[in-house]
């Protein structure tokens, strides 16, 4: 199964090595990308300084691999990377990044968003927002 | 002297859960279905009556309760909040 996790936040470098390696796979036509970048959100308790994620990580990655498997089944998709990250990531850094890839572009929309909400819904992974002042709450999913 | 082993099973708890029941694994007495295991675990640990947890079996969650087979692995789950 796919690991789709690494340590601390994702960088800008990582996302353009990834498009830059399907210049080779010239059926593709749109490649469509999430990148999910923690906010500093103002709480009553503080303002939101970073974010440490845990994962329950071979449940995580078991339903990463259904969540593939399927979006492959339902759209005509090339290619499908998915990546979250582990650990702290500060406001401003990105911690989730997933690419879709097709030979024409409402695949690869539908299909992003999609699996985005899937893995936002149904994949155990859990954001403890640290505010400025070192103290923490859990972060909810809307 | 030996002991009498009683069956144990093993708890894996994640988030908000983790922190109230103080660690991430913890070793429990089996329980044979989930009803039950929710029941004990927030009697023991009143701070998950807060939590809307689901537990997972062998890392498979269910809507419906589920029996817990002997050896089973079973993980307190607090609400997901990936991305």
């Amino acid at each position: 199964m796919k690991n789709i996790f690494l340590k601390g936040p994702i960088p800008p470098a990582f996302v353009g090595e990834s498009m830059a390696r399907h210049q080779s796979k010239t059926s593709i036509g749109a490649h469509a990308l999430f990148l999910g970048q923690v906010r500093a959100d103002e709480h009553p308790e503080g303002v939101v300084d970073r974010i440490d994620y845990t994962a329950y990580e071979e449940m995580a990655l078991e339903k990463v691999h259904v969540i593939r498997e399927e979006a492959f089944a339902r759209w005509p998709l090339t290619c499908l990377h998915i990546h979250h990250s582990l650990g702290e990531v500060k406001a401003g850094e990105i911690s989730f990044f997933v690419m879709t890839s097709s030979p024409h572009r409402a695949a690869a929309f539908e299909a992003l968003r999609h699996i985005v909400d899937r893995i936002k819904a149904d994949v155990p992974i859990w954001g403890r927002e640290i505010l400025r002042d070192g103290s923490d709450i859990w972060k909810q999913n809307h | 002297m030996e002991s009498s082993k009683t069956e144990t099973m093993e708890i894996i708890a994640f988030g908000v859960a983790a922190r109230i029941i103080g660690a991430p694994r913890i070793s429990w007495p089996y329980i044979r279905d989930t009803a039950e295991l929710r029941a004990a675990l927030i009697h023991r640990y009143p701070g998950l009556r807060n939590v809307p947890f689901i537990l997972a079996v062998n890392r498979d969650v269910s809507p419906d309760e589920q029996t817990i087979p002997p050896g089973a692995t079973v993980a307190v789950l607090p609400p997901y909040s990936g991305g």
